[in-house]
């Protein structure tokens, strides 16, 4: 079968502006009067932050601010779950408070009129914590039961369906195979790591930003910051790929926001490649299990 | 980065002076020749001088073939090293440990001195992400006990660091018994390469017997007639730019058919290039017979531990002894 589509080669529409650089990605925007943001991230997976001492980076040259839990604003943290969320928790409410639940998490944002004023003062920044026991082991997780189906955008599908008595069907096989499947946690690393500049004017945020879902961005940010979404501008030309990690609006962007304010002008959050291990959550471990019924055939 | 001043010397003997006022390791003061290894962990935060010496142009880079072995200036980068005539010829083991080292680019600008005082590639000691790392932070730790430890040593390890060695080189060097020519303001000493890195034991920050101000300025080869029918295997991932999983440096000295003296190192698998004794003795005299290879190759295992991740690698590492034994004895 042949059609006029599928199996046809199709040129892609960016594609000539990516391969001849001519694409602009969201770190690549020349936002005037720009300072840069590096982020603390915590090098334990549990537990709360028992100390944090900033006063050597807060002197580093260049520097404009270094916020903690102790001394950034409250955020509104506006109920927001958008179809790609979770059914289960609640995002991080970044810089809030002293919990630390995972390991790199954001403890502290620097802001200095440089990248590598801003990446230096950042290891300065020293940290103390009350170490808990960590849970890193999916098998000896506690489960919990996905409750949650209502989105923003609506209702969930069920996840739970169910069709013919496959326990009947069980107990009378003359063959049953059980198994049980582990998937590894999956990191999405595309070539463009992500990156946000915010800048505000008064009430109103421009974000330049990598994702794949701009009016999601929107949303999220309205709901931390507490304004309307329409006061949220979102800036996305082009996703130098994502795998679908640019669907959510990750803390780092938060924190690009929040920095902005708190320095009183545009600034510049780019992930390094290192943090993309850290800063997006994107396929988490998964283990299922099956049962099937079968007849001595095989069928 | 941590902000640094870059000294340039006029000559060695300025750089020596220089670097003898600090200490002993990720002093404030510190070398930098070829800068490969060095460049990777001011990126990373993980050293922090506030003054690096550089080496460049100070210290002899010829390879120069004697009646009593090979020399080599501290200087000469991998890539040179790797293409001389005198070394592939005579010493096959030390060229193939090279060329299956990093890439073209970094092995144009490594250099051998360097390469024997790269630090280990355990990824908790270059994440400052982690806190916990007994080798970058003494008394911290370590992660990678209980964590990811698939790429650690399973020999000479201590409760207090697994960390590899990530050296191919020196494990061609260590099996060919090489000795370095050191320099430092007071003077030179000479020293085997078996005895210069250190065991991690209590103190796994310090890796090597080099003292402060102290640098590399040549490695010996005494010659060696087993040298010539040398190789180096090299298990890994993938087949370019990684490091070993399990290697292997085989030189034998063969009369007919049998084995007169092998001379055996392991890479991957050791705290420090890892000479196999053991195992050499009970090749002494034996065929190139799979049966005894293998039985010979066990002796390697002797006091190995496996921490989980890594516990194939102890029957790699025998399986690798017999294929590299099959493939030096192979050759002419």
């Amino acid at each position: 079968m042949t059609t006029a589509v599928i199996g046809q080669p199709i040129s892609r529409v960016d594609g000539r502006q990516k391969v001849t650089g001519r694409a602009t990605y969201a770190a690549e925007f020349d936002v005037p009067g720009v300072a840069y943001a590096a982020i603390v991230r915590s090098t334990v997976a549990n537990g709360r932050i028992a100390s944090i001492d900033s006063v050597l980076a807060e002197r580093a040259s260049g520097v404009l601010a270094v916020l903690t839990h102790r001394n950034a604003p409250r955020l509104a943290y506006r109920s927001h779950k958008a179809l790609v969320d979770p059914e289960f928790g609640e995002r991080l409410h970044v810089l809030q408070d002293d919990r630390v639940s995972h390991q790199g998490q954001p403890i502290a944002l620097v802001i200095a009129a440089t990248l590598e004023q801003a990446q230096y003062a950042a290891t300065l920044v020293r940290a103390t914590y009350g170490m808990e026991q960590a849970v890193t082991d999916i098998a000896r997780a506690e489960p919990v039961r996905p409750g949650h189906n209502q989105t923003d955008q609506g209702e969930r599908r069920p996840s739970e369906g169910r069709r013919g008595d496959p326990e009947a069907a069980l107990a009378a096989a003359e063959v049953k195979v059980y198994q049980s499947y582990v998937i590894p946690r999956e990191n999405h690393n595309p070539i463009e790591m992500h990156a946000t500049i915010a800048a505000w004017d008064g009430d109103r945020l421009t974000l330049w930003d990598k994702t794949q879902w701009v009016h999601n961005v929107a949303d999220e940010i309205a709901a931390v910051f507490g304004i309307p979404p329409e006061n949220v501008r979102v800036i996305s030309p082009f996703v130098g790929g994502a795998f679908g990690s640019g669907l959510r609006a990750w803390p780092h962007v938060t924190l690009a926001a929040l920095g902005a304010r708190v320095a009183g002008r545009p600034v510049k959050l780019m992930l390094s490649r290192r943090e993309m291990s850290t800063a997006l959550v994107t396929g988490p471990t998964r283990s299922s299990a099956s049962r099937s019924a079968h007849r001595a055939t095989g069928a | 980065m941590h902000p640094f001043a870059v000294e340039r010397p006029r000559d060695l003997d300025a750089a020596l002076a220089l670097r003898a006022q600090a200490g002993r390791n990720d002093t404030p003061t510190e070398y930098i020749a070829g800068g490969t290894d060095m460049v990777q962990l001011l990126q990373e935060h993980v050293r922090r001088p506030e003054r690096l010496v550089s080496l460049a142009g100070l210290l002899d880079n010829r390879i120069e073939l004697g009646p009593l072995g090979l020399r080599i200036g501290a200087a000469a980068t991998m890539a040179d090293v790797a293409a001389h005539p005198a070394v592939v010829e005579q010493f096959p083991v030390i060229s193939e440990a090279l060329l299956n080292s990093a890439s073209p680019q970094v092995r144009n600008q490594a250099t051998m001195g360097g390469n024997l005082l790269q630090r280990t590639r355990c990824p908790y000691f270059r994440d400052i992400g982690y806190s916990a790392c007994n080798k970058r932070v003494p008394g911290s730790g370590c992660s990678a006990i209980g964590g990811e430890n698939r790429w650690h040593a399973v020999l000479g390890t201590s409760d207090n660091c697994i960390a590899a060695n990530p050296s191919d080189l020196a494990v061609a060097l260590v099996a060919l018994d090489a000795a370095l020519e050191v320099r430092s303001a007071g003077g030179q000493r000479s020293l085997s390469l078996i005895d210069f890195h250190r065991l991690p034991g209590d103190t796994p920050h310090i890796e090597t017997v080099l003292e402060a101000g102290e640098v590399i300025a040549a490695i010996t080869v005494p010659a060696n007639p087993a040298a010539r029918r040398s190789h180096y295997l090299k298990v890994r991932g993938r087949a370019s730019f990684e490091f070993a999983i399990v290697s292997a440096a085989v030189a034998l000295d063969m009369e007919g058919a049998r084995i007169r003296q092998a001379y055996i190192a392991l890479g991957g698998v050791g705290t420090k290039p890892w000479r196999v004794p053991k195992v050499e003795a009970a090749l002494a005299g034996a065929s190139l017979d799979p049966a005894a290879l293998r039985q010979a190759a066990a002796l390697a295992a002797e006091g190995a531990q496996g921490r989980g991740h890594n516990n194939f690698k102890i029957e790699l590492m025998q399986r690798a002894i017999v294929r590299a034994v099959e493939n030096a004895g192979a050759r002419a």
